[in-house]
């Protein structure tokens, strides 16, 4: 029984002793007004009689005992249905915090799941910058020593002629006196012969 | 230069050898001046000359008695002197007089009959020589040569290098 059914019982049991009681009073003062004082007298005897203090007290106890069963009965309803309601409560609230507990796990999983995939992206990422930074700078060091190998060479190239003659000289130098070097004088004088002469002449 | 065909020996090759020639000459001529207002019986000093000036008198068919021919042969070396080409060469090391000599005969020979030598040193030059004509520098030093010549070097080093790069067996000499 629910609470609304416990307190309309209570309410109905009320309202009818109220209703006896205002019966009883109505009954006892219409008596006393309007019959003659002997016949009232009698009819309070009589009253008197039936509803003597035993009767009253019966009724009282059987008003009691009837309200105490009511209470009871009612007090039983309401204690069974106090204990329906706070096991579905509780099922209520298991259930509930089950699911919000796993849509969290849920969300929580998931975002694990994201970051994961985030973390494992940006690696990804970062390899492949890390490898095309590696490639250029090979490329470049390449290149660049490539070009240092070239201007070695190119260096060695434009001092070869100092680096062989320096050899020469140092070398023959003190043995090839400018006798010995008169033919080769001698002869890119011949082939310049024209020239000289021309410039003397011209001067002249 | 004067008209005569003069004969200059190879002897006669600087400037420096012009101006010689012409201070012997002037104490010659000097000589026979006084000697000819000089006291009989005086003390003479006879002027020395060199050999070269000897051959320079006798190949011309001189004779320094003769003022005429002293006067020629002055004019000849002054002339000489301030109109004969000069050809400048430059070498690492003094040369030595047969070495300026024949340098001389060429230039007598091929450039100009009475062509002049001038010696210079440049000691940093290395082999072979720089000459300098009247507008004109030529450069006969063997590191200009080698400048000239490197392409050879080159691909006489390229051609090697490519050659051992191939697997050629390079072969030392046996030792003994």
């Amino acid at each position: 029984m629910s609470t609304a059914e416990l307190v309309l019982v209570i309410g109905s049991l009320l309202a009818a002793t109220l209703a006896f009681i205002f019966v009883a009073f109505r009954l006892g003062k219409t008596g006393r007004s309007t019959m003659p004082a002997d016949v009232a007298g009698a009819a309070d005897a009589d009253v008197e009689h039936i509803f003597n203090d035993e009767f009253r007290e019966e009724l009282r106890n059987r008003g009691r005992l009837q309200f105490e069963k009511i209470i009871s009965e009612n007090a039983m309803f309401f204690q069974q249905d106090l204990r329906l309601t706070s096991s579905q409560l509780n099922e209520y609230l298991k259930t509930e915090v089950g699911k919000k507990l796993e849509a969290e796990f849920s969300s929580y999983e998931q975002s694990i799941a994201d970051a994961k995939d985030m973390a494992t992206q940006a690696i990804a990422q970062t390899q492949t910058a890390i490898e095309q930074q590696r490639k250029e700078m090979s490329d470049q060091l390449a290149k660049e020593l490539t070009e240092e190998k070239a201007r070695i060479i190119k260096r060695f190239e434009e001092n070869m002629g100092e680096i062989v003659n320096h050899y020469i000289l140092t070398a023959i130098g003190d043995v090839i006196d400018l006798n010995d070097q008169m033919p080769y004088v001698l002869s890119e004088m011949e082939a310049n012969k024209e020239s000289m002469m021309k410039d003397i002449n011209n001067a002249g | 230069m004067p008209a005569k065909a003069w004969v200059l020996p190879d002897g006669v090759a600087t400037i420096g050898d012009v101006g010689r020639m012409q201070r012997e000459l002037a104490e010659v001529d000097n000589f026979l001046g006084q000697a000819n207002v000089r006291q009989p019986g005086a003390p003479t000093v006879l002027p020395k000359t060199s050999q070269i000036f000897t051959e320079l008198v006798a190949s011309n068919t001189l004779n320094l008695l003769v003022q005429k021919d002293r006067d020629e042969l002055a004019s000849f070396l002054q002339a000489l002197r301030m109109n004969a080409p000069v050809v400048h060469m430059s070498f690492s090391s003094e040369p030595s007089p047969l070495f300026g000599q024949k340098m001389v005969t060429w230039i007598r020979k091929n450039l100009h009959l009475y062509g002049l030598l001038q010696i210079g040193l440049v000691p940093g030059m290395g082999m072979g020589a720089m000459v300098r004509t009247t507008n004109k520098i030529y450069n006969f030093g063997l590191k200009d040569r080698f400048i000239q010549k490197k392409p050879l070097l080159m691909e006489a080093i390229r051609g090697s290098g490519s050659e051992t790069s191939q697997g050629t067996v390079v072969e030392e000499p046996v030792a003994g």
